[in-house]
């Protein structure tokens, strides 16, 4: 083979037999490192390299710190050429290394005085601990560096940023700090452009008016009765009356769009204020209270007192198709890409094909109406008057658990995100959060003063938001149980339902209003955030 | 089992299992095209020691499931928690923390990788620029107006 290594010494390993005549005077000095046990000692050795800096300058200054600096290169070398030997006992893998050829190389380290520093220029990769602190931003491909950065907070992030000019350079790359945004804030949709950094600026200022609490607050006006349930996206709110109406309101301009129903006909319908509201003719409308709504891109289930679930187009908002299997109102509905899901006073479930409408199954078990209902993944789980909480699976209609510990009747229910964290409330005026997997109860949030009435959990800003008939809202963390934020006075009657974003909480009530409180109120630079 | 040869940047060969090789995708990627080989397969760009240093983490974590695809996982919080048995592993000098960073990044060993990556973010996490800058022996070349101006663009992200 060619290559003959041109180190010249091959350092047998009872060299450690000589190592501590070396130690004695300068790890006295250093102090820490053991030298009776070398193979212990390579850990010691990465100590050093993480010590205090105090302690490697006075290291450093130490006049004898080539013969420290060059014995613990030896004791290192020794010691990684003793854990391979004990390596290859116990892996019996990694044989056949030619050890003659003089990889234990000590060279001029050895002397421990005197070493011309460019002898060692043609050994790169000689392990040196006199250089073992190294600027790797300036040895690292960037996009090695990016990576590793994309594993801080953001605050030890910016405090790279004041490192040094090349630091600075890289600690600003737009992907670390995508990375560290979405780490921090959850997924975020990707824009060519987007200025991460920004992002998060804008994002932790936000967090901080939670936090405080600083919001502005606007009604929607129109629903001439409770209005019972809400959805919005970034463009929209739709909301579900007592009124028989569903309408869809611009989120930015708070104008109403489309009225879906002929209203409920009473007096105050048709009020000045309602004139202008373009109504849309469907053929198929509710006859009675609209008491839950879900929608996404594609289409917009509502149910009804009247029995039935309607399926609407989106954006169109024509009529799909009406589901009827209940025999009692539909308290609460929910879908995924194959199914739907509606719940019922009649104190059953119906699982529908999405597409077709048909329905799937029915599941029995409930003793009292079901007022609430998610689904994840293949898996329902439902409230009930009875004060049970049920988990089903979607596809055999089996009850999988039932939770217990609340004691009296629920009013609503949620999974997390990811389907292992469920969430509850009711009469009892407790929320409890569990553990979906095993129906242990992980925590008991209290604070409501009456029945806890509409729930939603946003995984993705670890909050859970509650509203009560005692008329207030509040914010809980997800993760603590902690309340962050109790906001009262701002509806005066029951309220029926609250949900939220990174920057809106929007609630309902018995008061006809819908009140939209956003924490954004004259920030600068939120539309960044946005999503397309 | 089969085993084959790799030829370090120094001219060592070093006999390794396949199995424990192929932890590494271009290796992995050779073999695949090349089929069977007598030779041993030269590894230009990493030498003896930092080559028996990865086989040594290959042989150990040679049993591991594949990595689920991390994008769009659940799990939001990034951790830079590492393994017991890594840490102890990647107790080594700097040089040779970034030789192996190097290594797994040439030779394609993406959870190598990782443990090196958040090694070294484990050595910057919770540290000031001045404690950051006597870690890794870094000068400060900012004048102190640069530093200022760097101190109130990011004053928003002090607690």
């Amino acid at each position: 083979m060619s290559g003959t290594p041109t180190r010249p010494v091959t350092r047998p390993k009872s060299t450690l037999k000589h190592l501590p005549s070396y130690m004695s005077i300068p790890f006295s000095t250093t102090s820490r490192l053991s030298l009776s046990e070398p193979v212990g000692a390579r850990h010691e050795t990465a100590h050093v390299t993480d010590a205090s800096a105090s302690r490697l300058e006075s290291f450093c200054a130490h006049p004898i710190k080539r013969t420290s600096n060059s014995v613990r290169r030896l004791l290192q070398k020794a010691s990684q050429s003793f854990r391979f030997t004990s390596g290859n006992e116990q892996l019996g893998v990694i044989h056949g290394m030619k050890k003659e050829k003089g990889k234990f190389t000590l060279g001029d380290g050895e002397s421990g005085i005197g070493i011309d520093e460019k002898d060692n220029e043609d050994c790169f990769f000689a392990i040196d601990t006199t250089v073992v602190r190294k600027d790797f931003v300036k040895i690292l491909p960037s996009e090695i560096t990016a990576h590793i950065l994309s594993f801080l907070d953001h605050q030890s992030l910016i405090n790279c940023e004041s490192v040094s000019h090349p630091w600075l350079n890289a600690a600003r790359d737009r992907h670390v700090w995508r990375n560290v945004f979405q780490d921090e804030h959850g997924p975020w949709k990707s824009r060519p452009g987007n200025d991460w950094k920004k992002m998060f600026k804008v994002r932790q200022e936000l967090n901080h008016r939670w936090q405080q609490g600083q919001v502005t607050a606007k009604y929607l006006k129109g629903h001439t009765d409770s209005v019972y349930c809400v959805q919005f996206d970034e463009k929209k709110i739709i909301t579900g009356s007592r009124d028989k109406t569903i309408r869809i309101w611009d989120i930015a301009t708070g104008e109403c769009l489309k009225v879906l129903g002929r209203g409920s006909g009473n007096s105050k319908f048709g009020g000045s204020n309602d004139i202008v509201t373009p109504r849309v003719s469907s053929v198929d409308h509710h006859h009675a209270s609209v008491l839950c709504l879900q929608f996404d891109d594609e289409i917009l289930v509502s149910g009804s007192s009247d029995h039935t679930c309607i399926v609407w187009s989106l954006p169109s908002c024509a009529s799909i198709m009406r589901l009827s299997a209940h025999t009692a109102g539909v308290l609460d509905v929910c879908f995924d890409k194959k199914h739907i899901v509606s719940c019922s006073k009649d104190t059953t479930i119906c699982v529908w094909d999405r597409r077709t409408g048909k329905l799937l199954r029915q599941l029995t078990g409930h003793r009292g109406p079901v007022n609430a209902i998610a689904i994840r993944g293949n898996l329902i789980v439902s409230a009930s008057g009875d004060a049970l909480i049920k988990l089903w699976n979607v596809d055999t209609g089996k009850c999988i658990r039932d939770f217990t510990g609340h004691h009296r009747g629920l009013a609503c229910v949620q999974f997390s995100e990811d389907g292992k964290t469920i969430v509850s409330g009711g009469n009892d005026q407790d929320i409890r959060v569990w553990d979906a997997t095993n129906g242990e109860c992980l925590r008991v949030l209290q604070g409501h003063q009456l029945l806890v009435r509409t729930l939603h959990l946003d995984s993705r800003n670890r909050r859970i938001v509650s509203g009560s008939y005692d008329q207030s809202v509040k914010v809980w963390d997800l993760d603590t149980g902690k309340l962050i934020l109790d906001i009262q006075r701002f509806h005066s009657t029951w309220i029926l339902s609250a949900k939220a974003d990174y920057r809106r909480i929007i609630s309902t009530s018995q008061d006809n209003r819908t009140l939209v409180l956003d924490f954004s109120t004259g920030m600068k630079d939120l539309e960044i955030l946005e999503n397309p | 089992m089969s085993e084959i040869k790799l030829l370090s940047s120094d001219q060592c060969t070093i006999v390794v299992l396949k199995e424990v090789a192929e932890r590494s995708i271009l290796i992995k990627n050779m073999l695949e095209d090349v089929g069977e080989v007598t030779e041993a397969i030269p590894i230009p760009n990493v030498n003896e020691s930092v080559l028996k240093k990865v086989i040594e983490w290959c042989e150990h974590h040679k049993g591991d499931p594949p990595a689920a695809a991390d994008d769009d996982s659940d799990s939001r919080k990034k951790s830079t928690d590492i393994d017991e048995w890594d840490q102890k592993f990647m107790q080594v000098d700097q040089e040779m923390l970034f030789e192996i960073i190097l290594a797994a990044n040439y030779l394609d060993i993406k959870p190598l990788l990782d443990v090196g990556c958040k090694t070294v973010a484990n050595m910057i996490k919770g540290k000031s620029p001045e404690e950051i800058r006597k870690t890794f022996n870094i000068q400060n070349d900012f004048t102190p107006e640069e530093e200022e101006q760097i101190r109130r663009e990011n004053e928003w992200a002090e607690e």
